[in-house]
């Protein structure tokens, strides 16, 4: 019996690993950690000249990076583990066979823990290169690695619980993503509101006044997991005492804890066997949220409510925005906690340029993928619409979404406070450059528009294709600008020309363009043949 | 003239090819107005190829295409306002309510909210979903969500419907039901071009029927014609209670009787004859005065089914 098990669990961890390797989501992400491992050796080799201990500054730069992507995947990659099987409708045919829970749970969670800890181990010789160069010790490598496994632990406990307990994917990508603010950041939040609270009862709106009290002790608990605190500490002593053992095995234990509780639920509940829940909430609140249609702007009005989340994401995201903006108000001046993990002050400038650029990709990639995939584009083309004329409707249902960045980016640039002094620091480091160029400009157009395209294949996951694509067209032009003219930092206004340029050339050889151009002039012989591709 | 003014659809000599097939060849037939026209063919025989470019959906390189007088390559957008396109394979907006879901596609056809709010109303009781309203579209069974659709394709008032199996996955009181909602959508005037493979509701529910092959037409005309099917001579089946060798040399020398098939042993008789009205009674004439005892009598209308089977050739598209 336990025989027969063991060779279930193996076959679904078979037959997963193969899809894996027949992803082109996996070589994508594996050639962004060797861009990313390469980016850290020539940052290295430049700061080596000026700084000391380049095998700490090497081993901080891809510590950092691992503890980003690990973040990012708990976001969205291990908090949709039982995604496939449920669009697919396979949960069911696998509960009647002889897999119990867990090894369902196991064979399909499984296999993105061990793609994650194959990306982490390949990475150790980089770790012996770092204790090589000197600055860092191989018991803190050891200790640094102990911390990451102990995170990676945590958001795989925290994915397994997610993606039982939240059926739909994108409920279940900010139910995770929620938890791992409010670990990373929930601490700073809380200071944030208390400190505009206090301001707005006439306090002094001193960051440390607002120190104490329930629900900071609590948060401040919840932000000793923090693991670039953790890893800042144990890399840099001076910036507090370190136990980092200690917190990795709390964090694995609570991921473990976690993953019991989602395997509890899943085995217990059969949630996946019931019918989807009605609407919930009283009437007034979802009219708010969703209000009939005014006027005859419907692919508008749909495209609003239903690809960008609607006004309830849109407030979300203006109270988010918010929060940022009055942490860069509040940290700017002294931004000690952020330079003790090592972020230089123009991190808030580029938040902004960084945030608008991945929401124009995170809309330019749903413009037909999501359309394509609920089978949906076949009742849209039969309207009295041409498809560009779609496209533009769509369009103008992602700019009002994208309203919030755009404000974001406004208050980092012009109105925070000194904003002469800020804009002259801002001047000083070419950031205003980067928006101010309209070369820029010309680079968020292809950007949006390699997403979109990308889009009208869904199985080919467009967004992060196209990030690879684009981040590995700048790193190029970067190096080969660096290692022609010897010349750093390079000159910002080459950038989006050359990446530009770069990334127009793959593209256009995929032949990509031109079925988006068919496609919009509607003269496509069979579009939804080629676009929908059997699963 | 008049004969055009009657038709909601003519497509005359339409070729069609993608990827270096071709998909249609010369495809020609005709849907008179305020009928059921049945639009039947094997699998890849290029079916939805040509509800597609009825749709205006795709463009068709050769032929004449007009649907409700209108030629479908200059004016598809106009085309697309009076008709109704319901594809075999969709999806729906599972987040939108019924509601939402109808009053979407009712503002997207450009009508105003209070035409939108009565015909979202009317539609909701014409496919028995007034109840149901306010659900959300993924709490709905797929018999439901068939009826959502064929709403969907009604919210605008079209003249013409273009249905692509509708029926298809649905259970046969579903299906039955579906019928009944098109048979009241022909009295309200609407003429309907349904494609289906469930060849009894085609040669119940249908006035018209046009069978398609490798792109090309076999047969279009009315259903009694293709279940006739004999050309110019009908065919009697007369059942006797006992074999009688008198009766078949007796009908074998009538003028007008072109053939007598004996089967079961002689009690069973297929007599192949011009076609008349008079003819039914006087065969019956004739047997009982040469002494035969008829314990079963009628005209061999041929199933659709064999109709289908010697117009389409076997194996797959």
């Amino acid at each position: 019996m336990l025989g027969g098990q063991h060779h279930a669990i193996f076959a679904l961890f078979g037959s997963a690993l193969r899809a894996d390797v027949r992803s082109n989501l996996t070589y994508v992400v594996r050639t962004i950690v060797l861009l990313g491992l390469l980016a850290g050796l020539s940052e290295t080799q430049r700061a080596a000249a000026r700084t000391g201990a380049p095998g700490l500054h090497l081993f901080e730069v891809v510590v950092m990076m691992n503890v980003a992507w690990i973040t990012l995947l708990g976001c969205w990659y291990f908090a949709t583990a039982l995604r496939e099987e449920r669009e697919d409708g396979m949960l069911a045919p696998l509960r009647i066979t002889s897999l119990n829970a867990a090894s369902i749970l196991l064979g399909t969670c499984g296999r993105r823990v061990v793609r994650a800890s194959i990306l982490l181990a390949v990475q150790f010789p980089v770790a012996l290169l770092a204790v090589a160069l000197g600055g860092i010790s191989t018991r803190q490598v050891l200790d640094v690695a102990l911390v990451t496994a102990g995170w990676l632990g945590f958001v795989t406990g925290l994915g397994v619980f997610t993606s039982v307990i939240v059926r739909r994917p994108l409920n279940a990508c900010f139910f995770a993503s929620g938890v791992l603010i409010a670990v990373l950041w929930g601490s700073w939040i809380w200071q944030i509101l208390a400190t505009a609270a206090s301001i707005a009862a006439g306090g002094s709106g001193n960051f440390a006044a607002n120190k104490g009290g329930l629900i900071d002790a609590a948060l401040s608990a919840v932000a000793s997991l923090n693991p670039v605190e953790i890893i800042a500490r144990r890399l840099r002593p001076t910036a507090g005492t370190s136990s980092s053992n200690l917190m990795a095995a709390v964090s694995l234990g609570i991921g473990v804890l976690l993953a019991a509780i989602g395997w509890w639920v899943f085995a217990s509940a059969r949630r996946d066997e019931m019918p989807v829940a009605k609407l919930r909430g009283p009437r007034f609140l979802r009219r708010f949220l969703r209000p009939p249609i005014r006027g005859k702007n419907a692919i508008v009005w749909k495209d609003f409510y239903l690809e960008t989340g609607g006004r309830g994401f849109f407030f979300l995201r203006i109270f988010g925005y918010f929060l940022l903006a009055a942490f860069c108000h509040g940290a700017v001046g002294s931004a000690t906690r952020l330079r003790a993990i090592g972020f230089p002050p123009l991190v808030f400038e580029l938040l902004g340029f960084v945030f608008l650029w991945l929401e124009i990709a995170y809309l330019a990639a749903r413009l037909f993928r999501s359309e394509f995939q609920a089978q949906t584009w076949s009742s849209l083309e039969a309207l009295p619409f041409s498809p560009s004329q779609i496209v533009r409707l769509k369009l103008r249902a992602a700019l009002w979404a994208l309203l919030p960045v755009l404000a974001f980016a406004g208050y980092g640039f012009f109105l925070a406070p000194v904003a002469e002094q800020r804009i002259n620091e801002a001047l000083a480091t070419c950031a205003l450059r980067i928006l101010f160029t309209p070369l820029w400009a010309l680079f968020f157009a292809i950007h949006a528009m390699t997403v979109a395209h990308l889009s009208l294949e869904p199985r080919q996951k467009s967004l992060i294709t196209a990030v690879g694509i684009e981040l590995g067209a700048l790193w190029a032009v970067s190096a080969v600008h660096v290692c022609l003219s010897a010349e750093y930092p390079m000159n910002l206004i080459l950038v989006p020309i050359w990446g530009s340029v770069l990334i127009f050339a793959v593209m256009l050889a995929r032949s990509q363009f031109w079925k988006l151009w068919r496609f919009l002039n509607g003269d496509s012989k069979e579009p939804s043949s080629w676009t929908m591709r059997p699963r | 003239m008049k004969e055009l003014d009657d038709l909601a659809i003519r497509v005359e000599g339409l070729s069609f090819g993608f990827r270096g097939r071709v998909a249609l060849r010369d495809l020609s037939f005709s849907v008179r107005r305020q009928t059921i026209h049945g639009f039947v063919g094997p699998n890849g025989a290029g079916k939805t190829t040509t509800l597609r470019i009825l749709a205006t959906v795709l463009r068709s390189a050769r032929g004449v295409v007009e649907v409700l007088g209108m030629g479908a390559r200059a004016r598809w957008r106009r085309i697309r306002r009076c008709i109704g396109y319901l594809p075999d394979h969709f999806g729906m907006y599972e987040q939108l309510t019924v509601r939402e879901y109808l009053d979407f596609f009712a503002a997207a056809y450009g009508l105003a909210e209070a035409a939108r709010m009565k015909a979202i109303r009317e539609v909701l009781a014409l496919i028995d979903m007034a109840e149901r309203r306010e659900d959300p579209i993924h709490s709905l069974s797929r018999g439901m969500r068939q009826r959502i659709s064929l709403g969907r394709v009604l919210v605008h008032d079209p003249q013409l419907l273009l249905l692509d199996e509708p029926a298809s996955g649905l259970d046969p009181r579903a299906r039955s039901e579906l019928m009944d909602v098109l048979r009241e959508l022909r009295r309200l005037g609407k003429t309907i071009l349904i494609s289906s493979h469930i060849l009894g509701d085609v040669a119940e529910l249908c006035d018209d029927v046009t069978i398609i092959d490798c792109g090309a037409t076999r047969f279009s005309g009315r259903m009694a014609a293709l279940l006739d099917g004999q050309g110019d001579q009908d065919i009697y089946l007369v059942e006797l209670a006992a074999p009688n060798a008198d009766v078949e040399g007796g009908l074998r020398e009538l003028p007008w009787v072109r053939g007598v098939e004996l089967h079961e042993g002689g009690t069973h008789y297929k007599i192949a004859c011009r076609r008349a009205a008079e003819h039914g009674n006087r065969i019956l004439e004739a047997v009982l005065r040469l002494g035969g005892r008829i314990v079963g009598f009628g005209l061999d209308r041929r199933h659709i089914d064999d109709a289908f089977l010697e117009l389409t050739g076997p194996g797959v598209r």
